[in-house]
C-alpha cells in the first residue's frame, strides 16, 4: 500500500493539441534504440482511433469479479511503424529525389488528428493527453508473473523493474489504456515512469514543465493543500478515463465543455453541447454530466462577477498554483531499509490457474529487488552509480530526496547528492 | 550342461523380474543414453554424425500448460511430436539432439537497423516485431545430480532445489539460466554449445550437456512462438531419469 500518491489533472478545455508534451517526453525519455515508436505521453484526437489504434476496444483492465481481462497484443503497426526521412541525398549529395517517407506510413500516433466525429450535421473533436495512469490497482501489476512492476511505497508511482523483467509483455496484454511498450532491443517492457527522478529533485514532470497551455497540475493526491487533491477531491471537477477497467487510474481529466457552440452563448451548455454528452460518458463515466453543470454554474458566477475558487484554480496562471511537490514528504516515506522495501513493496498476487488472485505474500529481498525497491528501476537513472554516490548511501534515501546534507560516511559527496542535472549516462539493459 | 542350462534359465528369469519391476516403477521415465567413442562434443551437432545411429530415440511426451487466464482458450490435446536421442561422449559429457515438430519457424532476431542510420539518426536500431515470440526449447537439471528421493518441483525447481537451465531460444541462441522456482529465472551469465537446425516441419536442437551422473533428472519444455508461448505458457514434460 503506497503512504501517498502522485496525480495529475489535465484540463482539457485548454489543450490545445500541439504535443510540446509529447516532445519533452520523447527527448527525455525514449531517444534510445528501440524505443523510436513508443510515445510514453501521447496526444490524440478523440473521437478517433487513438495510439494504439483502436485501443480502448481491444480490452484489458478488470472485469466485474476482478478477473483480469487480457487483450491481444497490439503490433508495431498499430502504434505506427516510425519512418525516416533521407534529406541527405537532397541536400548534400545532389540526388534531388522527392524526400518521402522510407517506407509507405499506413498509421501513425496521430493519423486523424483533427477529424473527430460528427453529431447530427456538426462536427466535433478535442485533444486527450495521455499518459501512463498509475493506476492504485494496475492491471500490469498483477499480470507480471515475475514480479517486475510495483507501486513505490513513497509516492504511488508505478514502475517497471528492468532487471527482473523478461519481456512477457502478460502486463502489454493487461493494461487498458495500452501504456506499457516492449522495447526489442532490450527485450524487456518500459513505461512512464512518471518523472520521479525529476520529482524527487523538486522538479515537475517534463510535460507540464513543458505545456504552453498550462494545462496539468501535479501533486499529491492525498494533501489537502495540493493543487490535485482539490480539484479532484475537493472540488470533484476532474475525473478518471474509463472508470470500468477498474484499475482506479491517477490520471485525472477535467472534462471538455468550453467553448459552447456559436449562437449558444446565452443557453446551458448542456442543452446544445458541442461535444455530445454520451461521447464524454462514454470516456468518464457518468458523473460527467454533473461535472460539467458545476463547472458551468462556476462560469456564470465568474461572468457575473462573482469569485470562482475552482475557476481560479483551473487557471493555472503559475506554477505555484498547478505544482505541489513535495519531495521531502515523499522522502520521509521511502523506503528505509532493505527489510522494509521488502515489506512494503506491492507484490503480485500469485494467478491461480483461472487468473482469480490468491492471496499475497512477501517476497525476499534479494539484491536485485532492493535496487528497484529505491527507485533505480529505470536503466537511465541508475542515479547511484552516474552519480558517484555509494550504493549504499543512495539506499538510505539522503540522495534521492536531494536533501544529502554531506559528510555520508558511505561515500562522502558533496551537499545535495543529485548532481548538476545532467543526464546520466545511460547503461544498456541486456 | 544341465546345471549351466538350469542356471541360464533362472538367471534369466531373474533379469526378466528385474526389467519388469523397473518398468513398473511408478514415475520413472528413462532416459537412454548411448555411449560413443567421440572426444569432441561439437563433431556430434549434425544428424549425420555416425554416432547418432547408435542412440535409440526416445519418444517424449510432453504436455500443454494449463491457460493462465479465464479468457484464454483451453489449450488443445495437440502436443508436438518430440523425441530425444543422448550421446555419452568419452569423457562424459552428454550431447542431446532433441526433436520436435513445429509448423512456423518464430525466431526472435535482432532488431532491424535502418539502411542508411548514421551517426545523426537518435535511433540506430528498432523495434519491429513487438507482439512476435519465438520458438525456444529447454533441458532442466537439477544442480544436485544423481538420484534424488522425491522428484523437485517442475515449476523450475525450489529453493531447496536449483535447476540448471540449458535454454534455447531461435535467433538467440543458447544461454544457461539458474531458477530456484517459479519467477526465480536469472541469467547465469554464460554461454553454452550447441546448435539448432530448422527441418520441414520442426526443430532439431543439439545441446551440450555437462557428465550426469546415472539417474540424474531431467525434463524438458518446448515454446512455440506462433502460439505466444514464454514463461510459462508451453509445452512441458514430466521428470525423465538418465540411464
Amino acid at each position: 500500500m503506497s503512504k501517498h500518491q502522485y496525480a495529475m489533472v489535465m484540463d482539457l478545455n485548454k489543450c490545445i493539441g500541439c504535443h510540446t508534451c509529447t516532445m519533452a517526453c520523447k527527448k527525455q525519455w525514449t531517444d534510445r534504440d528501440g524505443t523510436g515508436y513508443m510515445y510514453w505521453n501521447n496526444v490524440e484526437t478523440q473521437p478517433g482511433e487513438g495510439y494504439p489504434r483502436r485501443w480502448h476496444e481491444l480490452g484489458g483492465g478488470f472485469d466485474t469479479q476482478r478477473h483480469l481481462r487480457p487483450s491481444p497484443l497490439p503490433a508495431l503497426e498499430d502504434y505506427g511503424a516510425p519512418f525516416e526521412y533521407d534529406y541527405a541525398q537532397r541536400l548534400f549529395e545532389g540526388r534531388n529525389k522527392p524526400v518521402m517517407p522510407h517506407r509507405p506510413p499506413e498509421y501513425a500516433p496521430n493519423w486523424d488528428e483533427d477529424v473527430g466525429g460528427w453529431d447530427t450535421k456538426n462536427p466535433y473533436y478535442f485533444y486527450l493527453p495521455r499518459i501512463c495512469n498509475h493506476c492504485t490497482h494496475p492491471a500490469c501489476l498483477e499480470a507480471c508473473p515475475r514480479k517486475a512492476i510495483y507501486k513505490r511505497t513513497e509516492d504511488g508511482i508505478v514502475v517497471l523493474d528492468q532487471d527482473r523483467c523478461r519481456g512477457y509483455r502478460y502486463c502489454i496484454k493487461a493494461c487498458p489504456y495500452k501504456k506499457i511498450y516492449y522495447n526489442e532491443v532490450t527485450r524487456k517492457s518500459e513505461k512512464c515512469i512518471f518523472c520521479y527522478p525529476r520529482l524527487e529533485r523538486g522538479r515537475v514532470n517534463a510535460c507540464a514543465a513543458q505545456c504552453p497551455g498550462r494545462i496539468r497540475f501535479v501533486g499529491l493526491l492525498d494533501d489537502p493543500a495540493s493543487p490535485v487533491h482539490q480539484i479532484v477531491v475537493k472540488h470533484r471537477v476532474a475525473l478518471g478515463l474509463f472508470p470500468e477497467k477498474g484499475t482506479h487510474p491517477n490520471v485525472y481529466y477535467v472534462p471538455p465543455f468550453n467553448p459552447p457552440k456559436e449562437g449558444n452563448a446565452s443557453r446551458s451548455i448542456l442543452e446544445d453541447p458541442r461535444l455530445p454528452m454520451k461521447y464524454l460518458e462514454f470516456l468518464f463515466g457518468p458523473r460527467v454530466v454533473p461535472v460539467i453543470r458545476f463547472l458551468e454554474g462556476e462560469l456564470w458566477r465568474a461572468q457575473s462577477g462573482e469569485r470562482s475558487e475552482v475557476l481560479q484554480l483551473l487557471i493555472g496562471r503559475d506554477e505555484r498554483v498547478r505544482y505541489g511537490l513535495a519531495p521531502a514528504v515523499v522522502a520521509t516515506a521511502a523506503p528505509g531499509s532493505v527489510q522494509e522495501a521488502a515489506r512494503d513493496r506491492k507484490q503480485s498476487p500469485d494467478l491461480t490457474l483461472m487468473g482469480t488472485p490468491a492471496k499475497t505474500g512477501a517476497g525476499s529481498a534479494s539484491d536485485q529487488q532492493h535496487k528497484a525497491a529505491v527507485g533505480m528501476a529505470y536503466p537511465s537513472v541508475r542515479m547511484a552509480s552516474a552519480f558517484g554516490v555509494s550504493e549504499e548511501c543512495a539506499t538510505l534515501g539522503q540522495h534521492r530526496a536531494g536533501a544529502c546534507l554531506g559528510g555520508c560516511s558511505s561515500c562522502g559527496s558533496a551537499p545535495g547528492g543529485l548532481g548538476t542535472g545532467e543526464s546520466p549516462e545511460e547503461e544498456r539493459t541486456t | 550342461m544341465k546345471p549351466f542350462r538350469i542356471l541360464l534359465t533362472v538367471g534369466l528369469a531373474l533379469g526378466s523380474v528385474g526389467v519388469a519391476l523397473a518398468a513398473s516403477e511408478p514415475g520413472v521415465l528413462p532416459l537412454p543414453v548411448a555411449s560413443v567413442a567421440v572426444s569432441e562434443a561439437t563433431d556430434c551437432l549434425t544428424s549425420s554424425h555416425p554416432a547418432w545411429a547408435n542412440a535409440r530415440p526416445q519418444a517424449l511426451h510432453f504436455q500443454a500448460a494449463p491457460p493462465i487466464y479465464s479468457t484464454d482458450a483451453h489449450n488443445s490435446a495437440e502436443v508436438p511430436d518430440a523425441t530425444v536421442q543422448v550421446l555419452q561422449l568419452v569423457d562424459g559429457v552428454r550431447v542431446m539432439r532433441l526433436c520436435w515438430g513445429d509448423a512456423t519457424e518464430d525466431r526472435a532476431d535482432p532488431p532491424s537497423r535502418y539502411a542508411d542510420a548514421g551517426e545523426s539518426h537518435v535511433y540506430q536500431e528498432h523495434s519491429e516485431r513487438i507482439q512476435a515470440f519465438a520458438d525456444a526449447a529447454c533441458v532442466m537439471v537439477p544442480v544436485k545430480r544423481g538420484s534424488h528421493a522425491r522428484y523437485p518441483s517442475l515449476m523450475m525447481g525450489e529453493k531447496t532445489a536449483p535447476m540448471e537451465l540449458y535454454y534455447w531460444r531461435a535467433g538467440e541462441g543458447f544461454r544457461l539460466l539458474q531458477s530456484e522456482g517459479r519467477g526465480t529465472v536469472r541469467d547465469a551469465e554464460a554461454t553454452l554449445a550447441g546448435r539448432a537446425v530448422r527441418e520441414p516441419g520442426g526443430w532439431c536442437v543439439f545441446f551440450v550437456l555437462p557428465p550426469l551422473p546415472e539417474q540424474t533428472p531431467v525434463a524438458l519444455a518446448l515454446w512455440d512462438g506462433a502460439k505466444e508461448h514464454r514463461d510459462g505458457r508451453k509445452y512441458f514434460s514430466l521428470w525423465y531419469e538418465v540411464e
